[in-house]
């Protein structure tokens, strides 16, 4: 893994990133290896050309139009005109319309490139109704100031999960949001509480910042040729410290307090779920997904990101340790699957991964 | 040497215990529910790279969906023995498919910025309509020139009309323009889309003589006749949108940043010699002494490689806009002995153009 972690890093380098399908599709095939359901190893057959041809695609139908036509605007019309922020806008409506296509999609995809005892999954339903589902979902959400996530996120797995096929045999998801809504309050409240001590910290730090006698130091040592003494250099060293500290925390502490709420929702969506006469159990704690979020995000740091790979393999891990099983799938009678398969996959979710806009 | 060995065979998630051995034509198989078969050892693919205390899982090329799990170390290396392209590695054939797409798709991004940078914007600006262009270049002249005033006085835009006409004379096809001075410190000249020129009083106060404002002015011109300005905007316009998309930035376009502004009135080397062409042939049918801007060229190439140190302003003194090189200045050549010259103003429409900005 580490070798594949640095060949890719380097590949991707070289070919201006172009590498990226084909590494991402040597992680999969790794990872997917390394997983067992029931004692039998999954495989990942997908390959790194169809993702490149599936970004291709996107860009030819998507991204090119857009530059042609913001381009057009901007010299037709001059670059200050407000068509073109009509435009922009325009991109950006069609960004989040579309959203949930590019998950459900690139889920998709990924599902048909999946065997487990030689027979692949896929997601049987229509990606525009999911995106559209998604789409409502988030202005709800925006407007409820959070309020609907749990009802929210139970309607989206539903769909999704109700979708999902392992050859011939049927996902199935029911159950209800209440329950999620205790801990959903808890961490609500948590994290405004956490925002209104930010909010105070770094008030207080801001007023440091640009009071008058801190304010003569750091224009002391921002002068050309000056020689800072000692205690200037302590005093916005100190200054610089605590503002880096406060935001930091800030980005620590929120992620954390929702890792409750994640870790709850996860291990009772697992429960709504069946696949024939098996049900699930996902041992999922607040504690543990928080050292995931954190180690992960260590090793994306020290690593300079080349180490990406292996947090996937952590996350995917995780998941699978600690999934199980509860009763048995009737393997005998699950037949191949007879969706048709896409020849391209994930094609709009790299191009928002990239940022398209 | 026979052993067990699972097998799937696609249709079903069942497993099938197996009873697997080598033979001379490959791998052959048999179980309770499995009609025996042979997989011949060229077709077969190691699903995972062989990993001894592993499973070595196996598919066929004949049997698309199909697997065979083989648990026993001793077998797997006596396979690996009879077909060592299982061990994995480095597949030419495959690596050079890998390295052709790659290689299109960088060579679909090179001929992309290509288009984008020089083959399109030159052949596009000659088809842009007028109306398109001053409505740019009128927008791209307000945040130019920010809050600076226009320098105008009767006089001074009678100067400005008859210094025009001295050009005109000669060439027909000169297009249809129209030159302010503004209050401006620093010295410089810009030729906008849709034929808008902005000469500053900075460039007013550095002339010693008509011939050199002229000199300047028939440059610019040549940048208009030759749609120059046009062809920068649709350069930048199409970099700045390739850019907002690649890197996710953007939102607004901000051309009319000054960022935006001094990339598009930066000149490039060929639109230099082009516009240098069209001052000097323009100066000689008119006959006004070429040699006028061969000294103001010299003047600055002087005063900015002295001052190129400090060259850190926004839209830089002037000529970074149009650099002036020794290569140009060589290309001004004299007009021949016998032609009669003639001033580009008289002493009092000269006095007037200078006094336009007070
Ligand atoms: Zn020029």
């Amino acid at each position: 893994m580490g070798r594949l972690a640095i060949v890719n890093f380097i590949l991707n380098v070289v070919t201006l990133t172009i590498y990226r399908f084909w590494a991402k599709t040597n992680v999969r095939k790794h990872i997917w290896s390394c997983v067992h359901i029931n004692g039998q190893p999954l495989e990942y057959t997908g390959r790194g050309i169809e993702l490149f041809k599936g970004a291709l695609i996107v860009f030819g139908l998507f991204v090119l139009p857009f530059v042609l036509v913001a381009t057009f605007v901007s010299i037709a019309l001059g670059p200050e005109h407000p068509a073109l922020f009509a435009v922009y806008g325009l991109l950006y409506l069609l960004i989040f319309l579309l959203w949930g296509a590019a998950l459900y999609r690139a889920r998709r995809y990924q599902l048909s490139r999946t065997l487990w005892r030689g027979i692949r999954g896929t997601l049987a339903g229509s990606s525009m109704i999911y995106s559209l589902t998604y789409f409502g979902a988030m202005l709800a959400r925006g407007m409820s100031l959070g309020w609907t996530t749990p009802v929210l996120n139970t309607v989206l797995q539903e769909q999704i999960i109700g979708d999902m096929r392992f050859g011939d045999l049927a996902f199935k998801f029911k159950g209800r949001a209440a329950p999620l809504y205790p801990t959903y309050a808890l961490c609500w409240f948590l994290s405004l509480l956490a925002l209104t001590i930010f909010a105070f910290l770094f008030g207080a730090e801001v007023a440091a910042f640009f009071g008058p006698e801190v304010q003569k130091v750091f224009d002391d040592i921002f002068k050309p040729d000056s020689e800072p003494t000692s205690d200037q250099i302590w005093t916005a060293s100190t200054v610089i410290a605590i503002l880096v500290f406060s935001f930091l925390a800030m980005f620590m502490v929120i992620p954390m307090l929702w890792a409750i709420y994640s870790a709850k929702e996860l291990s009772t969506f697992a429960t709504y779920t069946r696949a024939g006469n098996a049900t699930f159990k996902l041992n999922a704690t607040a504690g543990s997904l928080i050292s995931l979020v954190i180690v992960n995000l260590l090793i994306l740091i020290f690593t300079l990101g080349i180490g990406r790979p292996f947090i996937q393999q952590r996350l995917i891990r995780y998941m699978c340790d600690r999934l199980e099983v509860v009763g048995t799938i009737d393997v005998d009678r699950v037949l191949q699957s007879r969706a048709a398969m896409a020849h391209t996959g994930e094609g709009l979710a790299d191009a928002f991964d990239l940022g398209v806009v | 040497m026979a052993i067990e060995a699972v097998y799937f065979d696609g249709e079903t998630a069942r497993d099938n215990r197996v009873v697997v051995s080598l033979e001379a034509s490959g791998l052959q198989f048999s179980g309770e529910d499995v009609p025996a078969q042979a997989w011949n050892l060229s077709g077969l693919t190691a699903v995972d790279p062989p990993h001894m205390g592993h499973a070595l899982r196996l598919s066929h090329d004949g049997h698309a969906g199909a697997r065979l799990s083989i648990r026993n170390d001793a077998f797997t290396q006596q396979l690996l023995i009879a077909a060592p392209h299982l061990k994995g590695g480095f597949h030419p054939k495959r690596a050079l498919r890998l390295f052709l797409w790659i290689g299109g798709g960088l060579t679909i991004l090179a001929a992309l910025i290509y288009l984008t940078l020089n083959f399109a914007p030159q052949r596009l600006a000659v088809l842009l309509p007028d109306a398109w262009s001053k409505r740019v270049g009128e927008q791209m002249e307000a945040s130019l020139v920010q809050n600076a005033k226009v320098c105008q006085t009767p006089d001074g835009e009678k100067a400005i009309a008859a210094m025009l006409a001295n050009l005109a004379d000669g060439s027909p096809d000169m297009p249809p323009l129209r030159v302010r001075v503004y209050d401006i410190p620093i010295m410089n000249a810009f030729a906008l889309p849709g034929g808008f020129i902005v000469l500053t009083r900075g460039l007013m106060r550095e002339a010693s003589d008509p011939g050199e404002v002229a000199g300047v002015l028939a440059h610019e011109v040549g940048h208009v006749a030759h749609h120059h300005p046009e062809a920068q905007m649709i350069r930048i316009a199409g970099m700045q949108v390739l850019i907002s998309v690649a890197t996710g930035t953007s939102g607004g376009n901000n051309a009319s940043s000054l960022a935006g502004l001094a990339a598009i009135l930066k000149s490039t080397r060929d639109a230099e010699r082009e516009a240098d062409a069209y001052a000097v042939s323009m100066l000689s049918s008119a006959r006004v002494d070429p040699m006028a801007l061969k000294h103001f060229f010299e003047k600055i190439l002087k005063e900015e490689g002295e001052s190129s140190s400090s060259a850190f302003s926004n839209l830089g003194t002037l000529f970074s806009t149009h650099p002036v090189t020794t290569e140009r200045i060589e290309q001004i050549k004299p007009l021949p002995a016998g032609v009669m010259l003639r001033p580009a103003l008289s002493e009092e429409q000269w006095k007037d153009l200078k006094e336009i900005c007070g």
